[in-house]
């Protein structure tokens, strides 16, 4: 809470090569650049005061990840922008098979293949319905590539137990694009 | 294998986490089965689409965020509009005098710098004073209205700390978030040896720079 100017020179030093990589993850998780430099910058209001703690950190990516994530849910639940949904607990082969079948782009049914841009943009809507740590797994996953020690960390979970979430996650937003698909 | 045994594994295939054997045998289904090789490309299909590429920010974006850590509040905000003192005046703290809370001219003094933003519903307010020497072991006190918390230490109404303080400016930055409309009073005890100082300011609720 308290920093010396030293102090606050060393807080630029330690926070300010992972900035650009905080940003990319908070316009990943919010959707938005303007919803991304606000998250960032909470979580930099958050931290200045942590400088201490900070230099402590082995690797401080995960962990920025980390801090940043939990802004993310916090705000989403201040906000309430998205509410809890219950969902089938693991979606079925069958669910994932006819979503597939509908999904497959090479003219199965009339809705099949929707041009991309269109099935782009419902797929981004149904990812937005879901719930913050499905999301955040989903961009983490499936779209950023990162190892599941990282995610875990992130999500402060078992490592064992990254597949098994993101299969129900998955399934979840398989389940919410099928729904928009519906005519 | 059959179909279905390859659609139960399309996900791990796609993953790539298939073991060796289970991964050869999907290929060597899919070399044959029409229809699974469609929901194969249909599954990669559905995943790449998630990934958007992703704007850049501005160059201006690190030096707007480690600005808003030292200023507190948004930097953003904080320089573009014309009316600065408008928003100040609507914010938290009008001001903490903790220059001069100690007697002695070689003791910290000076005028306090006060720079609260609003952002978002977290409002910071940075005070900065300076100290005439360096000085060891002086405590902080800070008692929080109801209405407020800060950032950082959600429910906590009294926090202290040990801090030191180096000759020249040192800055306390308050990141305050408003959880309700409500007034109340801030009050911050500096205490140094034998000698403690107490400030009191107001606390608003809800007013914000538009
Ligand atoms: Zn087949």
């Amino acid at each position: 809470m308290f920093l010396t100017r030293s102090q606050a020179k060393e807080f630029d030093r330690l926070v300010k090569p992972h900035l650009r990589m905080l940003y990319r993850f908070a316009c990943r998780l919010t959707g938005n650049p303007d919803d991304a430099e606000d998250l960032v910058q909470e979580v930099m209001l958050k931290l200045y005061p942590k400088t201490q703690e900070l230099r402590e950190v082995e690797d401080l990516q995960p962990w920025l990840n980390r801090v940043l994530y939990r802004c993310f849910v916090d705000r989403s639940r201040r906000e309430k922008r998205r509410h809890e949904q219950a969902f089938s607990d693991l979606g079925s082969d069958e669910d994932h098979n006819a979503f597939l079948d509908r999904f497959s782009g090479e003219g199965l049914g009339p809705l099949a293949d929707m041009e991309n841009d269109r099935a782009r943009t419902m797929i981004h809507s149904a990812l937005d319905e879901l719930a913050p740590d499905q999301r955040a797994l989903i961009v983490m996953y499936d779209v950023e590539g990162w190892p599941q020690d990282d995610i875990a960390e992130v999500l402060d979970v078992a490592p064992g137990t990254i597949k098994s979430r993101l299969s129900r996650c998955r399934a979840r937003l398989r389940e919410i694009i099928l729904a928009k698909m519906e005519p | 294998m059959n179909c279905n045994q390859v659609i139960t594994r399309i996900e791990d295939y796609c993953d790539a986490s298939l073991g060796p054997e289970d991964r050869q045998a999907v290929a060597q289904h899919l070399d044959g089965c029409e229809s699974c090789y469609r929901k194969v490309r249909a599954e990669r299909r559905w995943r790449l689409m998630l990934a958007e590429p992703v704007s850049e920010p501005d160059s201006g974006f690190e030096q707007r965020m480690l600005q808003a850590a030292h200023g507190g509040g948004d930097a953003r905000r904080r320089w573009t509009t014309p009316v600065v003192g408008a928003a100040m005046a609507a914010c938290l703290v009008g001001g903490l005098f903790l220059g001069q809370w100690l007697p002695s001219g070689s003791e910290p003094s000076g005028a306090p710098v006060v720079g609260p933003v609003a952002s978002q519903d977290v409002e910071t307010v940075n005070l900065a004073f300076e100290s005439g020497k360096a000085l060891q072991d002086v405590t902080l006190t800070l008692e929080l209205p109801p209405h407020a918390e800060l950032a950082s230490m959600p429910g906590e109404r009294r926090i202290s700390w040990q801090v030191n303080l180096e000759k020249g400016e040192n800055r306390l930055a308050l990141p305050l978030r408003t959880l309700f409309p409500g007034e109340g009073e801030l009050v911050a005890r500096v205490q140094h040896g034998n000698q403690t100082k107490t400030f009191r300011a107001a606390v608003g609720g809800t007013q914000r720079d538009g």
